[in-house]
């Protein structure tokens, strides 16, 4: 099955950080894994908005204007947007790290609004979108901050920064563009019986057979099918 | 020597004399492999070809005669696909997904499926001797893997969790000593109905003896590879478990040895818990190894400096 729409495409990554106030231990792969998303999309014919990595990846890109960011003209603009980097999740707040302080260090998720704008899809791949698969903790986390976006996909818990991942964002670029689900490719391509990683993919729906549908068929040909309201959500995930 | 020095608590940290560096510490216990070393082997991979391709569909139950079914070619795979079912065979590995794209992960929105590890296991292994895809004294059984739809209000009312299937990986063993890596599996998927809706075989074919086994390194000197294969990252790196196996690449890799290595599986964790990812590195675990496993760390050219400016996609 083809695609019949194009997405437009933004991704962020972070390697390297420095020895100052937003310090986190370096990492490898981050780039391999969201610039392989973004190219082989890009190969599929959808449109390559932005790239940035390393200090040019901002928190402002993901924080909402009423918290003085600036997602509307990055993450939210964008319908499909990838970042990877050090993620955390402490009293059901996600945050994401950045290597620059721009202007803060980090972004945490109740700064998001995700989807107010343009965004559909985010794939957060720093470790901890969740911390365990308990209802009241994955709503709690991803209830708020998703306001518009359909689907949100990341890990359960800790992700690796391996060569042997590296072509994740490929294969899942590749899939989705073959006409794959969402949120199937997703939970299929990122877990990994031998790196440990536990994936989960959350859709958002304004009731539960509307979440139920775009977590089981919801591909990129959704894209102007709009979550009118977050008022329930259906996730998937293999553990 | 590497960069790295030997620390005095089980630590390999940064000379302090060098610019920053990984900092490795072992929170793990580390143990020499026993016994005899364990040889190298010569891998073939299998032909990948339409003939192929329609045999093991025709093994597999498809409707596979001459000029039946759709079949795909790109540079990477070929796949045969008849109604539902689809067969992929990749070039790089000879590694084979089979999937029934009209049961595999699908969901009735009724069953919930419930079966013990033990259970699935075995439904595994009837389902590899059956189709021959190993010997069972070649496999053992690896992990169940249970996928779950869950749904809530956002408010978290009217919480539910289903299992609609189970992956169930067998772990390949090669000399008794089990088959690490993203190769070296079958992996069975079970819907709830416990029918078989889909399998991938990442298994080289071993083609005798390259060489045998003079001794192994020790897991310490494989930790030390690891704090050379990191040395320009700032890091500290908290290392939890050793493993020691043969190690298979994934589908999509040329692979012309299979030899013992050491898995060594590292933390990276922020002083506040706030930052964490896992890492992995993979190094030979023979002295007279058939080269490095991990792929050196590229250099890579950085982007120029982003501009300070409010404008997004449109003013760029």
């Amino acid at each position: 099955m083809s695609i019949h729409v194009h997405v437009r495409v933004g991704v962020e990554w972070v390697n390297d950080f420095h020895n100052d106030s937003c310090e986190q231990n370096d990492l490898s792969y981050c780039d391999d894994q969201v610039v392989g998303f973004y190219n082989h999309m890009g190969n599929h014919g959808h449109t390559k908005v932005f790239n940035w990595g390393n200090d040019n990846a901002w928190e402002t890109d993901f924080r909402h204007p009423t918290f003085g960011g600036d997602s509307l003209n990055w993450s939210d603009d964008v319908h499909f947007c990838m970042v990877n980097d050090h993620g955390g999740n402490n009293s059901n707040i996600v945050s994401f790290s950045f290597s620059k302080a721009h202007t803060a260090c980090s972004v945490s998720s109740t700064k998001m609004r995700l989807g107010r704008k343009n965004l559909k899809w985010l794939a957060a791949l720093g470790c901890d979108a969740v911390l365990n698969t308990n209802a009241s903790h994955i709503v709690a986390v991803w209830g708020g901050p998703m306001q518009g976006v359909h689907i949100v996909c990341g890990y359960i818990g800790t992700a690796a920064d391996s060569w042997w991942t590296s072509d994740l964002g490929e294969d899942f670029a590749d899939d989705i563009c073959d006409g794959d689900t969402i949120a199937g490719a997703w939970v299929s391509d990122a877990y990994s019986f031998w790196t440990g990683d536990d994936s989960i993919a959350i859709a958002a729906g304004f009731s539960r057979d509307d979440a139920i549908n775009r977590r089981d068929h919801e591909t990129l040909d959704w894209r102007d099918i709009n979550v009118t309201s977050t008022n329930w959500l259906a996730w998937k995930y293999r553990t | 020597m590497s960069r790295a020095q030997i620390g005095s608590h089980g630590s390999i940290a940064p000379n302090a004399t060098e610019k920053p560096m990984a900092d490795i510490k072992i929170n793990a216990k580390l143990t020499s492999p026993k016994g005899k070393p364990a040889p190298i082997y010569r891998l073939t991979t299998r032909r990948v070809n339409e003939k192929a391709i329609r045999e093991l569909a025709n093994r597999l139950g498809m409707q596979a005669e001459a000029k039946s079914g759709l079949l795909r070619s790109d540079a990477d795979k070929l796949t045969f696909s008849v109604g539902h079912l689809e067969l992929t065979m990749h070039r790089a590995s000879g590694a084979v997904r089979f999937i029934d794209r009209a049961r595999w992960q699908v969901d009735d929105r009724q069953s919930d499926l419930k079966i013990e590890d033990a259970v699935a296991s075995r439904l595994a292994q009837t389902f590899a001797r059956k189709y021959e895809l190993a010997p069972a004294a070649e496999t053992k059984f690896f992990k169940a893997a249970r996928l779950h739809v869950a749904e809530a209000t956002r408010e978290g009312k009217e919480a539910s969790d289903r299992v609609i299937d189970v992956a169930v990986a067998l772990q390949r063993l090669v000399e008794n000593i089990p088959v690490d890596g993203p190769g070296g599996k079958i992996v069975v998927y079970f819907n709830a109905q416990r029918e078989m809706t889909g399998f991938q075989q990442v298994w080289r074919e071993l083609d005798g003896v390259y060489k045998r086994g003079q001794s192994y390194r020790s897991p310490e000197s494989a930790v030390e590879d690891m704090a050379a294969h990191f040395a320009k990252k700032r890091a500290l790196i908290e290392v939890e478990e050793v493993r020691f196996g043969y190690f298979e690449e994934g589908p999509r890799t040329k692979q012309r040895y299979l030899q013992p290595a050491y898995v060594i599986i590292g933390m990276l964790s922020a002083a506040d818990g706030q930052g964490r990812k896992r890492t992995i590195y993979v190094a030979p675990a023979l002295t007279n190894n058939a080269g490095r496993i991990t792929p050196p760390l590229e250099v890579k050219r950085s982007q120029r400096r982003r501009p300070e400016t409010e404008a997004g996609y449109k003013e760029r």
